[in-house]
């Protein structure tokens, strides 16, 4: 159960990756443990999450259900809500801990500095007021602005994510658009400050596969032109595939494996990892069958201290009872896995 | 997608014995249940419990009319909450006044919950214009006061315990069929409905077997708040002199009886069976209340 | 050659629109929406059609038609080359238990006041499909069937992953010996792992019991992965069918190669996202003429006034498209 504690490698982790090494990481999560209060007694759901975020990144975190990502995204920005507490850890925003800092202090860095796309529009746009009175709400929340100013930055911002006729969608309300223009609305609300790391939730996974790929080009545009990283939650390996720079795996509240995406998808060596490709019909090479991880996640309340993933693997051995520490196979890379599958024997397969 | 999770782990009351358990957990609904216990025991044990039978005028005795609480008639009877105009042991009117009360209430509540049910679930399955006509006769109903359709109906059918409960039904039934109309509109949406239909049921037994069980809990919570009605609907019509006949005096001609020495001083013979009919209606509403926090997942803090 | 055991023919499906209800609605003149338009496709034993496209193409309620759950404005469904709307009563029950459903969403598929035994094994005993003392071995074989254990059927739904739901559904329908499953986006909703589980179970079952399908789903990749034959629908109607094979080499009409775009690589590797232009018009109010030409890189006047036919383009390969109009 002890976390492996190391900020240090975490951001070791990303600062020796090539295109990024000379800047410090804009967002350091340390540790972080988050356990929710249930019937069957106190469950830890995040334990013990460590990465790094550089500026312009776009870090994509993978998992299934009951993995923990989402939780992991909600405590960065002190979004949880009883049953559930954040009990441990650091989140570094440049040297601020946002764990520590005061509920006030934390609204005020919330949607300026790090702000949060959700998988639901609806969950951030309220349903009875018009789109420009909530852009407008969102500009004045951190800043004074003019009427005249405020209204034509409000414009300004759907145009960029590619909101044809923004002034009218601007007297709209949010029931009368489409779910990838909500989306669009939210994403526009979430950049209007130019925050150093945005947090999307699944954020096209509601969406029709056309619509996906056009807000998915349009928020790696905007990520790539202003600087800001990118936190993306997802379950779908392959819209990370083609679309993150680096990847975290998240099995049971753990991060079991991340690097940067092409070599870890490429080349996994978690055997979780390589289940998850195995199982994805879109990556898997032609007419091969796939091969599904067998069985299924157990409930978090019955999670031991050992690793959380042996009663589905093939390779679990006794050692696999005692949880296996995080080690960095390669420079960016991090593992936790007592038997690692190597690199030669994966490319038979 | 953790967030559903955590909410799932959350909702604690699945199963019978689950719902039991969570049922149990406040201790207003302990207190109430405990009451409600006794009340009905006390009413259903009444022939055997109870000092006198105030039906048999043979163990009446004028001679001890009208006598306060604590006092002991000329045979050395004690008359715990004293006695009414014509002798009665107050405590044994009360015990076989529940005893009606709670009978016609509970197969009154029975009748409108199979009748309202049946109509309320037949109008939200068939939809359209059905229902739309179904539902206006609802609403005309619900339009006019409850009292007032019992009053008209008593007056026109006369006394007796049968009429009274004719009178309940058709004023209670709309109850149950609204609430059956809702939850029927909701699950028969659900794909298990669609299911059921693509293995090729009949109507009868899609309504019946997979339909009816998904909607028993909120109506058993209508049930149950009905119940509470029936009782102090049944008690203002027996009051108002229109419901049961003097011979089978329920706990609203028990208040009735006493209301004209009520001036006297002589409180005890309207004030004890009016205190049993509040505290057996405030037992059922809190249990009640209760029943709707643990069936309804909705309310689910 | 005998008729297929299913076929759908110039479906057509017409809801009313509430105007008060849809604020999309409201600019229009329009008092229905036309949610399938003339859409005809077939299922034979040991096939599995894929259904593909976004939402509001009309693939679920194509879905709901063929299996008799909603009824077609026009055109009709034909089961073994019959009319299903002219069945007598018990042909009309062959018809209904032959073609079965698998829902959607595993949560509210299964009746949640019934146990395992009564969900797979109601039909049996109602139809009288095996004899009484047989039901509980035949449930029990139904479990074993999707990988279930024999003691499932004594518990609740609730007392399953989504996963095992979605198998409880599949030995539902199976229980009535099918010969054609309508799987309506079943994976959608479970976790890849268990996706990839379900996906091999409908393969196995296709081998062993020579069961026909119709899968409908939004994912290409699965589709790619399971079917044998597919369609593309936009807007209610099918814009493309062609054979897996053919279909991902060379699709034919623009939004299928869209489509097939967005389709991830099996190579890893961040890269430009090309999307398609535009929103997914209303079908309340769909373009005139092709109704995808308002998004397609190869819109030319002839589109925005005629409607394209599906025809063949290639032995088995269909498409609606102007493109491919050349005698």
């Amino acid at each position: 159960m002890s976390p492996t504690v190391c900020p240090d490698g975490a951001s070791q982790g990303a600062t020796s990756e090539g295109h990024f090494a000379a800047e410090a990481p804009v967002l350091r999560v340390a540790a972080l443990r988050t356990e929710f209060a249930t019937a069957a007694g106190i469950v830890p759901v995040v334990d013990g999450v460590d990465f790094a975020l550089a500026r312009g990144e776009v870090l994509g975190i993978v998992g299934e259900s009951g993995s923990g990502k989402s939780v992991t995204a909600y405590s960065i920005l002190g979004l949880v809500e009883p049953p559930g507490r954040v009990t441990g850890g650091r989140v570094l925003l440049g040297d601020i801990d946002l764990l520590a800092l005061p509920p006030e202090a934390l609204a005020a860095i919330r949607g300026a500095r790090v702000s949060m796309v959700f998988q639901d529009p609806m969950m951030s746009l309220n349903p009875v007021l018009r789109v420009d009175t909530q852009i407008i709400e969102a500009l004045r929340a951190h800043g004074s602005i003019g009427r005249h100013d405020a209204h034509a930055r409000a414009a300004d911002a759907l145009a960029r994510v590619g909101i044809a006729a923004p002034e009218e969608r601007l007297r709209s309300y949010p029931h009368e658009l489409s779910g990838g223009m909500r989306q669009r609305v939210c994403i526009a609300i979430a950049m209007l400050h130019q925050p150093e790391v945005i947090i999307a939730d699944e954020p096209t996974t509601a969406l029709d596969v056309t619509i996906q790929a056009q807000i998915l080009s349009e928020m790696q545009a905007l990520c790539a032109s202003s600087g800001t990283a990118l936190l993306w939650i997802t379950h779908d390996l392959s819209v990370v595939a083609s679309f993150a720079d680096r990847v975290c795996v998240m099995y049971a509240g753990r991060i079991v494996e991340s690097g940067p995406v092409d070599v870890v998808i490429g080349a996994p060596r978690h055997p979780y990892t390589r289940g998850l490709l195995d199982s994805v019909p879109a990556l898997a090479a032609g007419g091969r069958r796939l091969a599904p991880i067998p069985g299924m996640p157990l409930a978090p309340a019955d999670l031991d201290a050992g690793c959380a993933f042996r009663h589905r693997c093939a390779r679990a051995s006794e050692r696999c009872a005692l949880a296996p520490d995080e080690t960095f196979p390669a420079p960016g890379r991090t593992l936790r896995c007592h038997h690692p599958l190597d690199r030669a024997a994966d490319r038979d397969s | 997608m953790s967030r559903q999770h955590a909410s799932a782990m959350a909702i604690p009351a699945v199963g019978p014995r689950a719902r039991m358990r969570a049922f149990f957990g406040t201790s207003a609904a302990r207190v109430a249940t405990a009451a409600l216990l006794i009340l009905v025991a006390g009413a259903v044990l009444a022939p055997w419990i109870a000092p006198q039978n105030p039906f048999d005028l043979a163990q009446l005795d004028i001679l001890a009319s009208r006598l306060p609480p604590l006092s002991r008639g000329a045979s050395g009877a004690l008359y715990l909450l004293g006695t009414d105009d014509q002798g009665r042991d107050i405590l044994s009117a009360i015990l076989y006044g529940l005893r009606i009360s709670l009978v016609v209430a509970t197969v009154s509540v029975s009748f409108a919950f199979v009748l309202g049910t049946a109509f309320g679930m037949i109008a939200g399955t068939a939809g359209g214009r059905i229902d739309a006509l179904m539902m206006r006769i609802v609403d005309i109903q619900l339009s006019v006061p409850a009292i007032l359709v019992a009053l008209v109906l008593l007056a026109l059918l006369g006394r007796g315990v049968d009429k009274i409960i004719v009178a309940l039904v058709s004023v209670q039934w709309v109850y149950f069929a609204r609430t059956a109309r809702a939850v029927a509109l909701v699950e028969k949406r659900r794909e298990y409905i669609d299911a059921a239909r693509n293995l090729g049921f009949s109507q009868a037994r899609i309504l019946v077997g997979h339909l009816l069980p998904n909607a028993l809990a909120p109506l058993i919570v209508v049930a149950t708040v009905e119940v509470a009605h029936a009782i102090a609907l049944e008690a203002t019509l027996s009051f108002l002199g229109v419901g049961l006949p003097v011979t089978r005096p329920s706990l609203g001609l028990l208040i009735a009886n006493g209301f004209a020495f009520m001036l006297n001083g002589e409180y005890w013979i309207s004030v004890f069976p009016g205190v049993a009919l509040v505290l057996v209606v405030f037992a059922i509403n809190l249990a009640a209340d209760r029943m709707r926090d643990v069936l309804d997942p909705r309310r689910t803090p | 050659m005998s008729p297929p055991i299913l076929e759908a023919h110039a479906l057509e499906k017409r809801f009313a629109v509430r105007r008060h209800r849809d604020p999309r609605a409201r600019r229009s003149a329009a008092t229905s929406v036309l949610a399938l338009d003339g859409v005809t496709l077939h299922v034979d034993a040991h096939e599995i059609v894929g259904v593909v496209g976004e939402s509001g193409c009309g693939k679920s309620t194509l879905a709901r038609i063929v299996c008799g759950l909603s009824t077609a404005s026009g055109g009709s469904v034909r089961y073994r080359g019959e009319d299903v709307g002219s069945l007598d009563k018990a042909k009309r029950l062959r018809y209904t238990l032959a073609v079965q459903m698998v829902f959607q969403n595993p949560f509210a598929a299964l009746n949640p006041r019934h146990r395992v035994s009564r969900i797979v094994g109601e039909a049996l005993m109602v139809h009288g499909l095996v004899p009484a003392k047989e039901h509980e071995a035949c449930v029990v074989d139904q479990l074993a069937r999707v990988g279930l254990p024999a003691d499932s059927r004594d518990r609740y739904p609730h007392q399953f992953s989504g996963g095992q739901r979605q198998r409880i559904g599949i030995a539902r329908a199976l229980a009535v010996n099918p010969e054609v499953l309508v799987c309506d986006e079943v994976v959608s909703a479970l976790d890849v792992s268990i996706q990839a589980q379900i996906l091999n179970l409908l393969l196995d079952l296709r081998a062993s019991l020579g069961l026909g399908s119709m899968f409908i789903s939004h994912d290409l990749g699965v589709i790619r992965y399971l079917c044998d034959r597919i369609a593309v629908m936009y807007l209610g109607r099918i814009v493309e069918e062609a054979p897996a094979r053919t279909f991902f080499s060379q699709p034919a009409h623009p939004y299928a190669v869209a489509l097939l775009a967005e389709l991830p690589a099996p190579v890893a590797g961040k890269r430009r996202f090309e999307p398609i232009r535009g929103e997914i018009p209303s079908p309340i109010d769909p373009p005139a003429g092709c109704h995808f030409h308002p998004r397609c890189p190869h819109a030319f006047d002839r589109c925005r006034v005629e409607q394209p036919v599906l025809r063949e383009i290639a032995p088995g390969h269909r498409a609606a498209c102007h493109l491919h109009d050349r005698p």
